[in-house]
């Protein structure tokens, strides 16, 4: 019932909005937009939802597990990627053509969406997507350190995000790190790295400078998803889990290895609607150890989420389930993306999502076989539902 | 063998002397060749279990880097490896066993501290660093096991060069040298008995 009110609610607005714009054309004036110009949820989400039927369903995923390598690139191949398979069998084999093919298919469809957005869809989408920037960028600066040849920074880019591969590529051309500087100068990354040579004068180490590509990133993230509407609502809880997930999976990273608490605290990237207020993240890092950690986090609703993982970690030293757990506790809730509030940029996310978890789940079982890992191996590796 | 020596009494004292030497010698590096034996069998078991744990650690580092290129994809992998550029720092030293000098290597600071590995510690992969931190103690191990094979080696070569000499101690020089020695004395009292003769005939004349 709820849904069919949702969908009604969203046809009565976009009448409302034809309505308003005939208007405004027969009184001689131009309909009023927003700033970033109206978004067009309603195309998007048509597009998008076109799209979903091409996602692999579950239970072929589960059967890929079982499948050779060479059974999954056929599978893969006869797919949505066949256009990916296709123009890179040449170049790439094996499980490296998955992956690669992977990537370029989803940097294509990444770029599709936003490409149909318009607005403020556009802006939220772009700067989602913009973690592939962030990366490239990352691979691009790790590259000049280390003097890596053009072939394997080429490798190691992902075709995602708002700037082309080419982008990249001349980034790295570049003589050296003031050159590539001037150039991002161009760019949101410009000021903040700026920011960091300033403070360090060095590029000798690329961690300050890639921390503060990751803080930009997480920042636009948590400033970007504001507003009233309950679809905002939705996403910006969302996006604030997945902040706070990130969070959590640095603290414990660093406690594990015994890191003073103020190195870490300097590390969090705290978003407004953070399950933990500034001062509790801060009393968190200050905690003793992985142990202090648990019992601080047993009062809270997380806990029961990553118990099973923070107990691991302390008999194992493995913070692998733990990382785990804290992916998946970070999209409770997202399975009500699909259907509610089909109108707003919910459903284009949860496909976002999900492509996302199919491309992670393929990666995983081609390179688990390749590996020859264990089928339960690659089975606990692969995304939980 | 043809015996190359002048039968007199100072070469035949010259060559007692070199007898004596020869034995002293030859019982000295026999207990050098038994020593650097029992040190070889020491060393032999520490590398022996060292090989035990660089197979073992490989496998696990394998496995680790094989499930980060699985969970993060071999692209997150390969830029992450780009990060690190400088070269494990070594403190190589030598230490003498029996005559037999042999390098120490200390590894302990290939081991960094997580957030010193030059790579963002906003968002970490817990994935790529659990393979990092496993391939940093597979690394500290392989240069252990190098220099503990190294030095397996050299106390093989200098058991060997020890043994070759023992051997031509024993089975050629003193033999030669108790030969030559056998060899003037009865050539020395040959020419006793010559001169003892030629006087009695001398005196027979008279």
């Amino acid at each position: 019932m709820g849904k069919f009110r949702d969908s009604a609610m969203g046809v009565l607005k976009i009448f409302d909005a034809w309505k308003k714009r005939s208007d405004a054309k027969r009184a001689g004036k131009r309909p009023k937009k927003r700033s970033a110009g109206a978004s067009n949820f309603p195309y998007v989400v048509a597009r998008v939802k076109a799209m979903k039927p091409s996602l692999f369903p579950r239970d072929t995923l589960a059967k890929m597990i079982t499948m050779d390598l060479p059974q999954i690139a056929r599978l893969v191949g006869e797919s949505a990627y066949r256009l990916e398979i296709d123009s890179l069998a040449l170049k790439y084999r094996g499980a490296d053509l998955i992956e690669h093919a992977l990537n370029l298919n989803l940097g294509r469809t990444l770029s599709k969406i936003v490409g149909w957005s318009k607005g403020e869809l556009r802006e939220l989408l772009e700067i989602y997507v913009s973690k592939y920037d962030g990366q490239n960028l990352k691979t691009v600066l790790r590259a000049k350190l280390y003097a890596a040849p053009a072939e394997e920074l080429e490798w190691a880019l992902i075709g995602a995000g708002h700037y082309e591969i080419e982008f990249w590529m001349r980034l790295y051309e570049k003589a050296g790190y003031d050159e590539i500087l001037g150039e991002l100068d161009k760019t949101e990354f410009g000021a903040p790295l700026r920011e960091v040579y300033e403070e360090t004068g060095t590029w000798d180490n690329l961690a300050p400078y890639e921390e503060a590509i990751e803080r930009l990133y997480f920042e636009r993230l948590a400033a970007g998803f504001t507003g009233e509407t309950k679809a905002k609502e939705m996403a910006r809880s969302f996006i604030g889990k997945m902040i706070d997930a990130m969070n959590l999976k640095t603290l414990f990273t660093l406690k594990n290895e015994n890191v003073p608490a103020e190195d870490i605290l300097k590390r969090l990237v705290i978003a407004e609607n953070s399950i933990f207020k500034t001062e509790e993240w801060k009393k968190l890092s200050e905690v003793e150890n992985l142990a202090a950690c648990g019992e601080f986090l047993r009062r809270h609703s997380v806990y029961k989420y990553i118990a099973e993982g923070l107990e691991e970690a302390l008999e194992k030293k493995s913070l692998g389930t733990l990382g785990r757990l804290l992916k998946r506790w970070a999209r409770t809730g997202t399975g009500k993306f699909s259907y509610s509030h089909p109108l707003s940029i919910v459903p284009v996310l949860d496909f976002i999502l999900q492509k996302q978890r199919e491309i992670d789940n393929i990666r995983i079982i081609a390179r688990g076989r390749e590996l020859k890992l264990p089928e339960k191996t690659i089975a606990f590796l692969v995304w939980p539902e | 063998m043809a015996i190359d020596v002048k039968p007199t009494r100072s070469q035949l004292i010259e060559l007692r002397k070199k007898i004596k030497l020869s034995q002293t010698g030859y019982k000295i590096l026999k207990m050098k060749r038994d020593g650097l034996i029992i040190e070889f069998f020491k060393i032999l078991n520490e590398a022996k279990s060292i090989r035990q744990e660089l197979v073992a650690k490989y496998v696990t580092a394998s496995e680790r880097v094989g499930i980060a290129e699985a969970v993060k994809g071999r692209t997150a992998v390969r830029s992450a490896a780009l990060s690190r550029k400088a070269d494990p720092d070594l403190k190589v030293g030598s230490q003498n066993i029996m005559g037999v000098v042999v390098p120490t290597i200390d590894a302990k600071s290939i081991k960094s501290r997580i957030d010193k590995r030059g790579f963002s510690m906003i968002n970490p992969s817990i994935r790529i660093d659990e393979a990092c931190d496993t391939f940093e103690e597979l690394v500290e191990t392989i240069i252990r096991a190098a220099g503990i094979e190294t030095t397996m080696k050299k106390l093989l070569d200098e058991i060997e060069k020890t043994k070759r000499r023992v051997n031509a101690l024993e089975f050629k020089v003193i033999p030669d040298l108790q030969e030559a020695e056998a060899f003037i004395r009865l050539r020395l009292e040959e020419m006793e008995r010559e001169n003892t003769f030629r006087l009695k005939r001398i005196k027979g004349k008279e």
